[in-house]
């Protein structure tokens, strides 16, 4: 007998089932997800604007998309407040999960973002920003006084200066004689000829003419004297010749011509089927040398070497601390960085998809000022 | 011999003991109506075999008992071999009552099981013993004689030819096993029915006594003896071991038809007053019973306060536990928390939803219910619940086993829905704990995206864990009724049982969840 049964009977312990049954099933029933709850806010989005890369990859799929939607706070600190679905028609119907929440009253307008880390960035602060950056041209200045110091020092030079020279050498030597890359140099050039025969005769031809007819003067003029000599014992004068040279040449340069034939050139597929081919072969070459791979591996252990590269490491440990705890961090006065969240499983799972940050008009136009092209602006429509 | 004029005659009677001893030799003898007979002998001599065979419990066959004889009773010939005996209805040394039921359900019991229902007559003159004890009164909260009479006046309702008493005077002072005497005499002479009554202390019962049969345990008979409390004890002092085997101990003669005239009907009219007993006992189908006993296990196994808080405290441990470790770390400076949340979550929720609570919440319910199963049935065995229920015919199987097996399993369910839902609230509390600013809507969109992939039907892989929830709860609940089941001849062998029932259960469903959830992989 229970002591429910034993004080008070066994209608009291019914009553005492019936009550403990129904609060214990409520309290799980508050803990299923909230279904077919109405659209609290809806959007538009924006034009696409001028097709551009961010655009076309964040234009709505054929049928509606279920899309997480985040809030950012003055703080930048976000949070996740709903879910949105993206129409075909470009209309975004969002459910807040709590509408009556006063934290929303600072998400006034919207953005759409495909999911990947340039978000993170996007949405870091100022200051955030600014940290990074520091810390990024910190390790860029430390890797040049690194690779100075590599390059000049005594033992690079004495070791592996000569042997990286030569590898390079032998690779370039092997690459050029690849019949892959002959075939492609020949395909090249017999490309060329007619090129450049169309400019020579059509382009270059026309400023040649115009300077012939003031040349045939000037070498006339030159050399009359010594044309009437008989015992004449000076070659002809024959500077004239050389001035013509260089009008037709400046002239030529003046007109692009030479840049022109050049790109002409480089723009044809044969250029870049020799270029892709020979630079292929080069490393193919290089990554058959044996030498190489001892070097490297010399350099790689060689402790003296190791020394140069301290200016580098420690920025580039700062940095990799830094970065993380900013961008994946969670910033004061904050709980959890959902959009971090998010953004990584994006990333791990290679299904980001579109996602929607709520924020106020001026942290919109902060990060518009940033970056105009991947965020996608979101206008205020009807709710249906 | 006779067998018309007799209520009740046993002829060429011979019964071994299970290890092929023998306990008596072509004995006959018989009991006319409305006589009441003592059966006296030395302690362990096989008096109460004699009841158990005339009330249709002793096992024979091959390993057990062997019997051969015949019984005539009402004109009906049987053959003791082959048949078991329907003749006797028996009050229990110990009463044997069921104390799940209250006193009338007692009586209800009894004859709704009987062979004919009883007519107003026979429950008038059962219940008219009960004066004083209340209808709905509980078997443990009635004296010890009012315990007796209850026994006696269900063993009437069960209407069988003859009435067994064994021991009833057993643990009684003098003048209570005098006035217990004149209630079987007076009961047998208003029924016209007769009574063996087993004695040990047979000089309060004497004055009642029609005539007077001793187990001669050396010559493996039942002889009569006069009704003389001395020449009885001289012959049960005769038959001590110390005694060398002698001649038959004076004045026993072997028994026979005694004379004995039909003792006139008078009922007991002393029916409880202002209790109108009959229309108490009315009649009830036996499907109702399945259900009360259906009912009463499911208070006892699935709903009742205490149950239910233990469960759901075990729930809520859980679904805190295994939020607040989950989360409960600050590895590279907090930020992997952040980072992991969402799939930390969805882990979470699918862990907890089908490995985790399913499986706490079976052993919880499998380790408390084994307890009370084996103490219950342990209980019933011990104090021959389950040897009245046969006597009264009642199937315990079919009430009591059907009943505790199917309230395993649909109560393991049922719970399993309560320490769902606790758990998954304890999880979302102790997540909001930890993530103050956060909607609940996060973290019900993740805990439950493995588990209600559309928000609002459950995942199949669900079905497993009803299917190990399930099963486990049946085949406890099955180990813990075998367990139970087994002989038990004291308090310490009941306890013994409950031990081993939870450990037996908690390994089976221990087993059963690991072999499924591999499985389901």
């Amino acid at each position: 007998m229970t002591p429910v049964n034993a004080l008070f009977g066994k209608p009291a312990a019914i009553a005492a089932s019936l009550a403990l049954g129904a609060l214990f099933l409520s309290a799980g029933w508050t803990t299923l997800p909230t279904r077919h709850a109405a659209a609290t806010v809806s959007y538009q989005l924006a034009t696409p604007m001028d097709g551009t890369p961010a655009a076309a990859a964040a234009a709505p799929a054929a049928a509606p998309i279920p899309v997480p939607v985040f809030l950012m706070q003055p703080d930048h600190a976000t949070m996740r407040s709903g879910t949105g679905l993206l129409r075909p028609d470009g209309r975004v119907d969002i459910t807040l999960f709590d509408p009556s929440d006063p934290r929303l009253i600072h998400g006034s307008e919207a953005l759409m973002f495909n999911t990947e880390f340039r978000v993170l960035w996007l949405l870091a602060t100022d200051e955030e920003r600014a940290r990074l950056w520091r810390g990024i041209e910190e390790v860029g200045r430390g890797l040049r006084t690194a690779m100075d110091g590599i390059l000049e020092s005594p033992e690079f030079t004495g070791e592996y200066r000569d042997a990286l020279q030569e590898i390079g050498r032998m690779a370039i030597e092997e690459a050029w004689r690849a019949p892959s890359t002959r075939a492609t140099y020949e395909e090249f050039l017999r490309s060329a000829e007619p090129m450049l025969h169309d400019t020579v005769g059509r382009d270059l031809k026309a400023i040649a003419m115009k300077q012939v007819e003031p040349l045939v003067w000037n070498l006339i003029g030159a050399n009359v004297g010594m044309a009437l000599d008989p015992f004449r014992s000076q070659s002809w004068d024959l500077a004239p010749v050389d001035q013509a040279i260089d009008a037709i040449l400046r002239e030529a340069r003046e007109a692009g011509l030479v840049n022109r034939a050049a790109r002409q050139l480089a723009d044809s597929w044969q250029a870049k089927a020799f270029l892709k081919t020979f630079a292929g072969n080069v490393v193919d070459a290089l990554a058959r040398q044996q030498r190489l791979r001892d070097v490297a591996g010399r350099m790689v252990n060689d402790p003296r070497l190791g020394a140069y590269l301290k200016p580098v490491s420690g920025p580039a440990g700062d940095l990799a601390r830094l970065a993380p705890d900013l961008l994946f961090g969670v910033q004061a006065g904050a709980d959890l960085n959902a959009l971090a969240a998010h953004t990584f499983q994006g990333f791990l799972t290679g299904r980001g998809g579109p996602l929607i940050v709520m924020m106020s008009a001026r942290q919109r136009e902060d990060i518009l000022t940033l970056d105009r092209y991947s965020p996608r602006i979101l206008l205020h429509a009807v709710p249906q | 011999m006779t067998q018309t004029s007799h209520a009740l005659v046993i002829d060429g009677l011979t019964i071994d003991r299970p290890n092929g001893q023998p306990l008596l030799r072509h004995t006959s003898f018989a009991i006319d109506r409305a006589e009441v007979v003592l059966l006296v002998g030395p302690s362990g001599s096989g008096k109460s075999t004699i009841v158990k065979l005339l009330g249709g419990l002793l096992e024979n066959g091959p390993g057990e008992w062997r019997v051969s004889g015949r019984l005539h009773c009402g004109g009906q010939p049987m053959d003791l071999a082959t048949e078991r005996s329907p003749v006797g209805g028996i009050v229990f040394q110990d009463h044997a009552l069921f104390n799940d039921l209250s006193a009338v359900e007692n009586l209800r019991i009894a004859a709704d099981h009987a062979a004919h229902p009883p007519d107003a007559v026979l429950i008038d003159g059962a219940t008219a013993l009960l004066d004083g004890i209340e209808p709905t009164q509980t078997v443990s909260s009635c004296s010890g004689g009012q315990r007796q009479r209850l026994a006696i006046a269900r063993t009437l309702l069960a209407d069988r030819p003859v009435l067994l008493f064994d021991e009833p005077n057993s643990g009684l002072d003098v003048a209570m096993a005098r006035r217990l005497g004149e209630l079987i005499r007076d009961l047998c002479r208003s029924m016209n029915k007769p009574a063996l009554v087993v004695a040990h202390h047979v000089k309060d019962l004497l004055p009642v006594a029609d005539r007077v049969l001793l187990f001669d345990t050396r010559n493996h008979r039942l002889v009569e003896v006069p009704r003389d409390a001395d020449a009885i004890e001289a012959a049960l002092l005769a038959l001590d071991d110390s005694v060398p085997p002698a001649s038959q101990p004076a004045g026993l003669t072997e028994t026979g038809l005694a004379e004995t005239g039909l003792a006139e009907a008078g009922i007991l009219r002393s029916a409880g007053k202002g209790r109108d007993w009959r229309k108490e006992v009315g009649h009830r189908s036996r499907f109702h019973w399945f259900l009360r006993y259906l009912a009463e296990y499911f208070w006892e196994l699935c709903v009742s306060p205490l149950m239910l808080i233990y469960m759901g405290a075990g729930a809520l441990i859980m679904g805190f536990v295994s939020m607040w470790f989950g989360f409960h770390y600050n590895s590279f400076g907090g930020y992997l928390k952040s980072l992991l949340h969402d799939e930390t979550l969805v882990g979470l929720g699918l862990v907890q939803g089908t490995v985790a609570v399913p499986l706490i919440s079976s052993i919880l319910f499998v380790a408390r219910n084994n307890a009370i199963i084996a103490a219950d049935i342990g209980n019933r065995v011990l104090s021959s619940q389950f040897s009245a229920m046969q006597n009264l015919r009642i199937t315990a199987r079919g009430y009591i086993f059907s009943a505790i097996l199917i309230n395993m399993v649909v109560g393991s369910l049922i719970l399993l829905v309560v320490s769902l839902g606790m758990a998954s609230w304890a999880s979302m509390q102790t997540w909001h704990i930890q993530f103050p600013m956060q909607s609940f809507e996060l973290w019900r969109s993740h805990f439950f995206r493995k588990l209600l992939p559309d928000g609002l039907h459950p995942a199949f892989s669900m079905v497993w864990v009803l299917l190990k929830v399930a099963l486990s709860s049946l085949l406890a609940g099955g180990a813990a009724i075998v367990i139970g089941c087994g002989k038990k001849e004291s308090v310490l062998e009941i306890n013994a049982a409950i031990a081993r029932s939870i450990i037996v259960g908690v390994t089976l469903t221990l087993l059963v969840h690991a072999v499924i959830s591999i499985l389901t992989l």
